[in-house]
């Protein structure tokens, strides 16, 4: 079962009760708004769920930062290649950098109880809007788990306390464990004597 | 051979002599071509020897040794050739590395250039120091790359053109298979931005306009994730979070079924629930804008325009919006022959038609976000949604291209 640790103001959305997931999703939105009544947001709740269920998400949440614009959360179940193994999230690094799109501007691997995670961020650009796609900053990552990797992705429409979600999306992703699995110790990394990065400039 | 170096990364990324690749390319090149010219006239000489046309002991003793020839050397052009084509791909891979190793370099160069510029830290050092560490991790990661691909066409020139790993089917399907993953996040963020879109839509959060702002500025306005690898190596958990289990063994299958169906009934019950509620508010907002009351989306986004340096072009498109109105009114003759009078009644004019064009449009949208629902409107309903558009009579779609315009204005 895998398991990851959440704030209290991220919203889990009921998925599997589709009528209760548009009306907490409206429910939320309206409290955010803070104008009585929500008939209005139901159609627009309707259609985020539905976009979701229809990108085969497993999991949605709506994400309530406090100090930071709220923010979407999907979880998305996709096909592990059948040879992954210890080189796989260099290569999808690669891949997310080349062909992920455009909007794709930073990479990152975590480490995981699972295995490493691969996580890119989205900055939409000039291409977004000329291809009328919607505008939001994104975070993604992939995660491994015996069932395929989890494809977690959080969006927002605004970079109001972005790094509150950067940090909050990547405690997330490093949470990430098999509650019924002994977890599976990362090996430390050894330091490379001839790098660079083991002699950082510093003033 | 070119001696590369640097300085500033502390390490080649991208090691190797592209130009010694070239010189060994061009040799088995030359081999290969000498190798199809000599293969047919070993061949003749050898049919010649078959054919009886040459007898005596030394057509014979030929006949013994030069029968394999034609065949030895066939094989070996065959290797030759495969030789060449793993070298041929590795050379393009090995160029485009080292490009992106200088590339690396010089940025790597430009950012310790400015830190050796400031005497002490501060919050300007310390973004500067994390860009120099991911201008490091990504030249490590290109050096594991170029390792990677060098190692396999090493492995490809050993197994010649039997073995696997040189077949190019096999490279394209194992990188198809991460292309292809890649591609998929593509698509999963593009439904997840269309839901956090619409809390934007919602009033929740940035409108698009604003967000075109920051776009502008390409990933100038936000931080680098670089830090946070590091940061949470040690400490992965946030006091006070709750374990929840996600249950990925009862996930819903991509691509719809009987969830997203159950979902698309659910909001056609939750809107048609809402739908008079809706339709009420419409009808009173528009009673307003018919009385000449302000909507505070459009006067929104006109002070946007505004405030982004516009002034002379709302200008200009309300008064030329008043003038139509106006003159399809007929009462262009008497507006006030003062020009400051003329131009503020003009405006005023070309504001109120812009709020009922703009009101009009929000019916519409109404309408189409209802279908995209699935809601299914009553023809009653129907109706009364057509009844509004027309009583508000649009203009030309004006404050469209004026918000259009403004977002041009912005991504340059």
């Amino acid at each position: 079962m895998i398991t990851v640790d959440l704030p209290d103001y991220v919203h889990r959305l009921p998925l599997q009760f589709p009528d209760l997931a548009v009306q907490e999703y409206a429910t939320l939105v309206g409290q955010l708004r803070g104008v009585g009544g929500i008939a209005d947001l139901e159609a627009v709740a309707a259609e985020a769920v539905d976009t979701a269920v229809r990108a085969g998400a497993v999991l949605m949440a709506l994400v309530t930062p406090p100090a930071a614009a709220p923010a979407v959360l999907t979880g998305v179940l996709v096909e592990q290649p059948a040879d992954w193994d210890g080189d796989s999230v260099a290569t999808l690094r690669d891949s997310m950098e080349d062909v992920g799109g455009p909007d794709v501007r930073e990479t990152l691997v975590l480490d995981t109880d699972l295995g490493p995670a691969v996580v890119a961020q989205r900055v939409p650009g000039a291409e977004q809007a000329r291809a009328r796609r919607p505008l939001t900053f994104q975070l993604q990552a992939f995660i491994p788990t015996d069932d395929g990797l989890l494809l977690l992705t959080l969006a927002s429409p605004s970079n109001d306390g972005w790094d509150h979600h950067q940090l909050l999306f990547c405690q997330v992703v490093a949470s990430a464990r098999d509650a019924e699995r002994r977890p599976a110790r990362v090996p430390d990394r050894e330091p490379d004597d001839d790098s660079y990065e083991n002699h950082t400039y510093r003033l | 051979m070119t001696t590369r170096t640097f300085p500033a990364l502390g390490f080649d990324p991208a090691d190797g002599d592209a130009d010694a690749v070239k010189t060994l390319m061009l040799q088995l090149a030359t081999a290969s071509e000498t190798i199809n010219a000599t293969l047919p006239r070993l061949e003749e000489a050898a049919k010649i020897t078959d054919d009886s046309e040459w007898g005596g002991s030394a057509a014979e003793e030929f006949s013994d040794h030069g029968d394999d020839l034609p065949q030895g050397l066939g094989k070996g052009g065959e290797a030759i050739t495969a030789v060449t084509t793993a070298l041929s791909a590795w050379f393009g891979k090995l160029t485009a590395n080292q490009a992106r190793a200088d590339v690396l370099e010089a940025a790597a160069k430009k950012l310790k250039a400015k830190l050796s510029s400031f005497d002490e830290c501060n919050d300007e050092t310390a973004a500067l120091s994390t860009q120099l560490g991911r201008v490091i991790d990504d030249a490590n990661r290109l050096k594991a790359r170029h390792l990677r691909e060098a190692n396999a066409t090493a492995e490809a020139i050993r197994k010649g053109k039997d073995g696997d790993p040189f077949k190019p089917e096999n490279d394209t399907w194992y990188v198809q298979g991460f292309d292809g993953l890649a591609k998929g996040a593509d698509g999963v963020s593009l439904a997840t931005g269309v839901a956090a879109a619409g809390l934007a839509a919602t009033g929740v959060g940035v409108v698009p306009a604003a967000a075109l702002e920051v776009v502008s500025t390409s990933a100038g306005g936000v931080g680098s994730l670089a830090a946070l690898g590091q940061q949470l190596s040690g400490s992965r958990n946030a006091p006070g979070w709750t374990a929840v289990a996600l249950g990925l063994g009862t996930s819903v299958v991509p691509g719809g079924g009987t969830v997203a169906a159950g979902v698309r009934s659910a909001g056609r019950v939750a809107l048609k629930r809402g739908s008079k509620t809706a339709l009420r508010t419409a009808r009173k907002d528009v009673e307003a804008a018919a009385r000449g009351g302000a909507l505070p989306g459009v006067i929104d986004n006109v002070n946007k325009i505004r405030r982004n340096g516009l002034d002379g072009k709302v200008s200009r498109d309300l008064t030329a919006a008043g003038r139509e109105v106006a003159q399809r009114k007929g009462i262009y003759d008497d507006l006030p022959r003062d020009l400051a009078d003329r131009k503020a009644e003009l405006q005023r004019l070309g504001l109120e038609a812009k709020q009922d064009q703009a009101y009009a449009d929000l019916v519409d949208k109404g309408s189409q976000v209802a279908e995209k629902a699935g809601v299914e409107l009553s023809e009653e309903q129907k109706a009364e949604l057509k009844l509004l558009q027309q009583g508000i009579n649009p203009t030309p779609k004006q404050i469209d291209k004026a918000i259009e315009d403004f977002g041009k204005e912005a991504l340059k």
